[in-house]
């Protein structure tokens, strides 16, 4: 491919998005999204790829319609997310929890200590344990997976989906049972990634306030912790495309970022990276270059049948109600057919990666307390890329330490259901700490610390709304549709009809009115949607015209 | 290969610009024997719908009603027509189109006229009736050209395969594969198997027998849709998110559309394809809507043998009590599973399904088809009955000739029927 034609394409065809970007950073972060990397970084002395990745280049995955576009099932990423843990037999500790959760997969349990119920199962690199570990997981599926990683099709991505993975073993005396499942993430198309950036919050708010008043519909924002909105991923949960390009450098390809550390190789945690895979400036081209990808286009052919197919089709789509969430305008995002947000799309969609919790009020409380030494700094929040998991409660956090025998203290058995909701609608985030040394203090208003000083915490009180967050989805732009098969967030719909048909949820009602349309008039919304094309050059897609 | 057939006409020079002659389609009678001349190169399209056949309506303008306004899908249909390139319509190898509705008539509905989503299947067959193609739904643009460009090379292969039809069926399967996912494809594989380890297999006839060739097909018929029946649940519970019982009119609607069926089709067409579709439609289209449908009036039907049941009646005496039994559809046929459970007590009563077996069986009773019980009920001017809603009537119980019809539906408690059967015979 002609990276520098591609490159005065895209000028041509995104104006909007490209034209504060110089041509040169267009072409090195062209080039960059089709680089394949490789393990270890002379130039950064870093360890390159990996050491867990799911594909060597961005250009591996988003490839359909053109360089940018969606990804075939083979590449969604795959992750194992546990439903339900029950352990019986005395004095479990969280040692012993988390040598227990180990044996199911070591995965599960962070290097501080902490146990989450979701893993991402990444497709390539690792130890040679690592691999055996994960081949198993999938093996427990029934599904057929491809060399790139994913399960090489739609079907077989259904099948992943319906296979419960059940660990029951005897454990040092413990009985174990582990439920769990794969889930799944179909690759995004990219296209007009820069233009979503680009719509403001108050368009979010605008779509959330007209649906209030909708007897079905109740989209909300995908409200991150440090309070802006989030745009980009299937659970919206990521607020700019700088750092959706940012986490998907670390997650997808193991490159360790200034801000995002790579994924790490649990069966190998001495493992340290000791310095960056890839510069600010590189990420920086990247984040450019896709954002100068060209907004998807409505494809019609000069065929009289078919147009009329399409704007029958079109009114179709909006008589059943699908408008609603699949708005066609946000600002400058013209015809991306979305609201940008969060939906309940019913229980057949939920993934344990779930969404972030629906904040409702913040709040600024601070809290003074007496201190021996001056506050750490805060570190930055983490941003989860598929969406946040669940910390597992420990069994008895006072004998975190004790190793004792079974049967010799503790609890009698240790239960975890993954939850379908926030199971607190009140936390406080730590947004700012001041150290004040121990001094009389004149206005008698603080008090005098014995052991030196007092800290003042100002905190931001966050109230949450109850949402079924496991099953939350951001509306699925649906322009470029017809060259991102296969659909859903998972890509467990290989056709459109199977698409509309597995809405649920806040969607069922939308999807019964399509489905009374009469046969004509639900083919010609098909048509429709189908016109819904990638970026397109004489009719052909963008890939083709550069080659 | 399947387009092996489009490609020959193509090199022929007759060109595959779209086929234009939509609005002259000819529609051959349903069952009609063919024209002689070039009945051995012929193709009979066949539109099966649920849309009720004119025999049964009343008044002119049913009648006089054009394809579109009597066929629920027709315009779609005639839309898929004029994509077939004009090249598939050679006057050598004419193409005769006919449709045949077979939904229940109102006389079996209650006297309801719409009773639920329109159904539809096409089936393509040579100038004999034997089934060279059979699809779900209704065919999208390209798709009746597919169809068509398929059953050309499925008859090529039966001739090449007169002996052997096993081999013709490999042939088949081995092109539907192509187009399947992995749990379909081993499933036609098993298949495939069972039908090389069936010793009725090893004895088949030759495809020219055809009489006994479409005998052993439809003997086959029933146990392998029984099985491809479990993979289709799955199936399209899983492609469509249909999870609740009450979700099957969801999935009626959904296999209007073709993709819905086009595994279990692919699987099931190499074992019926040249089987005479005269003798095994009513046994397929059964199975594929799991509902009652209406028969077609053969040519050989007469009056004949629409006094049958009058003759059977009368044979028993008109005053004296009698019942029809009304059989479920092929596929629901598995003994007690859709009657409405009965409580432990009843049973001990002898209230049970068992007790109202043996209790309608100590009256004379018949089976009948829905195009017997239908034109019985034409002739005397009875009243519709509903066969199938609220839940399927198995039997008809008539205290006498002149009486109304009393219908024992499974989804009822039998106790009130046994008794009043019990007091009838007293």
């Amino acid at each position: 491919m002609n990276i520098r034609y591609l490159c005065c394409l895209f000028l041509l065809i995104a104006p909007v998005s490209a034209s504060a970007v110089a041509p040169n950073t267009l072409l090195v972060g062209a080039k960059l999204f089709e680089h394949e990397w490789q393990s270890q970084n002379p130039v950064l002395g870093s360890d390159g790829l990996g050491p867990l990745f799911n594909a060597t280049s961005c250009a591996a995955c988003h490839r359909q319609g053109g360089i940018g576009g969606g990804g075939e099932a083979e590449f969604n990423a795959k992750s194992i997310g546990i439903e339900s843990i029950q352990i019986q037999g005395n004095g479990l500790t969280s040692t012993r929890l988390a040598e227990v959760i180990s044996r199911f997969h070591p995965g599960f349990v962070m290097s501080e200590g902490s146990i989450v119920n979701v893993l991402p199962l990444v497709h390539h690199g690792g130890t040679e344990l690592s691999r055996q570990l994960n081949n198993a997981m999938k093996a427990e599926t029934a599904a057929e997976f491809a060399e790139s990683g994913g399960p090489v099709d739609a079907a077989e991505v259904r099948i992943a989906n319906a296979s419960p993975i059940v660990f029951e073993q005897n454990i040092d005396g413990y009985q174990v049972r582990i439920t769990a499942r794969m889930f799944g993430r179909n690759t995004t198309a990219l296209f007009g990634s820069g233009l979503i950036d680009q719509v403001p919050d108050k368009l979010l708010d605008q779509q959330v306030r007209i649906q209030n008043h909708h007897p079905e519909i109740s989209g909300r924002p995908s409200t991150l912790r440090d309070g802006r909105y989030g745009k980009f991923g299937w659970r919206a949960n990521v607020a700019s495309l700088f750092e959706f390009t940012d986490q998907a450098c670390a997650n997808e390809m193991g490159l360790q970022t200034r801000r995002k550390r790579q994924s790490s190789d649990s069966t190998n945690r001495s493992y340290n990276n000791v310095a960056f895979d890839i510069t600010d400036g590189q990420v920086t081209a990247l984040a450019q270059f896709v954002a100068a990808l060209p907004a998807p286009t409505q494809y019609v052919p000069h065929d009289q049948a078919v147009r009329s197919s399409v704007r029958n089709g079109e009114a179709a789509f909006n008589r059943v109600g699908c408008a609603v969430c699949h708005v066609r305008d946000m600002g400058v995002a013209k015809g991306i057919y979305s609201d940008l947000l969060l939906h309940d799309m019913g229980r057949e969609s939920y993934d344990l990666n779930h969404a972030e919790p629906y904040v409702v009020r913040r709040k600024l409380v601070s809290n003074e307390v007496e201190a021996s030494v001056p506050p750490q700094p805060i570190p930055g929040l983490p941003v989860p890329y598929y969406g946040l998991a669940t910390v597992l409660p420990l069994p008895d956090p006072f004998e975190k330490e004790i190793d004792a025998p079974p049967g010799a203290s503790g609890g009698s058995s240790f239960e975890f259901y993954a939850p379908h909701q926030p199971k607190t609608l009140v936390s406080f985030r730590l947004i700012d700490s001041e150290w004040k040394a121990g001094e009389e203090d004149k206005n008698n208003n603080r008090r005098r610390s014995p052991s030196g000083g007092t800290r003042v915490d100002l905190y931001e009180r966050i109230e949450m709304e109850t949402t079924n967050f496991n099953q939350e989805w951001r509306t699925a732009p649906l322009w470029g549709l017809r060259d991102s098969a296969p659909y859903m967030h998972d890509g467990r719909a290989e056709t459109l009809l199977e698409a509309i048909a597995m809405h649920d949820g806040e969607a069922a009602g939308t999807r019964d009115r399509f489905l009374s349309l009469l046969y004509e008039n639900r083919q010609d919304m098909i048509v429709f949607l189908e016109s819904l094309v990638a970026p397109q050059s004489n009719g052909q897609p963008l890939m083709h015209a550069a080659q | 290969m399947r387009y092996v057939a489009r490609v020959l006409l193509l090199a022929m020079g007759i060109g595959l610009c779209p086929f234009a002659l939509t609005d002259e389609l000819q529609w051959s009678t349903p069952l009609g024997e063919l024209p002689g001349e070039n009945r051995d190169q012929a193709l009979v399209v066949v539109l099966i719908t649920n849309d009720v056949s004119t025999e049964w309506e009343s008044g002119r303008v049913s009648r006089r009603a054009s394809f579109a306004e009597k066929c629920w899908c027709g315009k779609s249909f005639l839309r898929a027509v004029s994509d077939v390139p004009s090249g598939f319509f050679h006057p050598s190898a004419p193409v005769y189109w006919q449709h045949w509705p077979l939904g229940l008539p109102h006389l079996l509905t209650g006297g309801e006229k719409v009773t639920g989503p329109g159904r539809c299947a096409v089936v393509v067959t040579d100038g004999f009736y034997r089934i060279l193609e059979f699809f779900v739904g209704v065919p999208d643009r390209g798709e009746l050209t597919v169809l068509i460009g398929d059953a050309e090379d499925t008859r090529r292969w039966m001739r090449q395969h007169t002996k052997q039809p096993s081999e013709f069926t490999k042939q088949i399967a081995d092109r539907n594969r192509q187009r399947i996912n992995r749990l379909w494809k081993l499933e036609l594989d098993q298949q495939l198997v069972a039908m090389g380890e069936s010793s009725q297999q090893k004895v088949a006839g030759p495809i020219e027998e055809a009489e006994r060739f479409t005998e052993e097909a439809k003997v086959r018929l029933r146990p392998l849709a029984m099985q491809l029946q479990k993979v289709y649940l799955k199936d399209v519970q899983l492609r469509f998110g249909l999870t609740e019982l009450s979700d099957f009119e969801r999935l009626v609607i959904l296999e209007q559309h073709s993709a819905t069926r086009l595994a279990w089709t692919s699987v099931m067409a190499p074992f019926i394809a040249g089987a005479d579709l005269r003798s095994v439609y009513e046994d397929l289209v059964e199975i594929v809507w799991d509902r009652k449908m209406m028969s077609l009036r053969r040519h050989e039907d007469d009056s004949a043998s629409d006094d049958a049941l009058d003759n059977w009646i009368s044979r028993h005496g008109d005053q004296d009590p009698f019942a029809f039994e009304i059989q479920l559809p092929r596929l629901s046929r598995s003994g007690q599973r859709q009657r409405v459970p009965v409580s432990e007590v009843a049973e001990r009563r002898g209230l049970g399904w068992k007790d109202l077996d043996s209790e309608i069986k100590e009256v004379p009773i018949r089976q009948v088809t829905t195009r017997e019980l239908a034109t019985w009920l034409t002739r005397h001017e009875r009243r519709p009955i509903d066969v199938s809603r609220p839940s399927h009537a198995r039997f008809l119980f008539f205290r006498s000739a002149t009486d109304r019809p009393y219908p024992i539906r499974d989804g009822e408690p039998p106790a009130r029927s046994i008794t009043m059967i019990r007091q009838v015979k007293r």
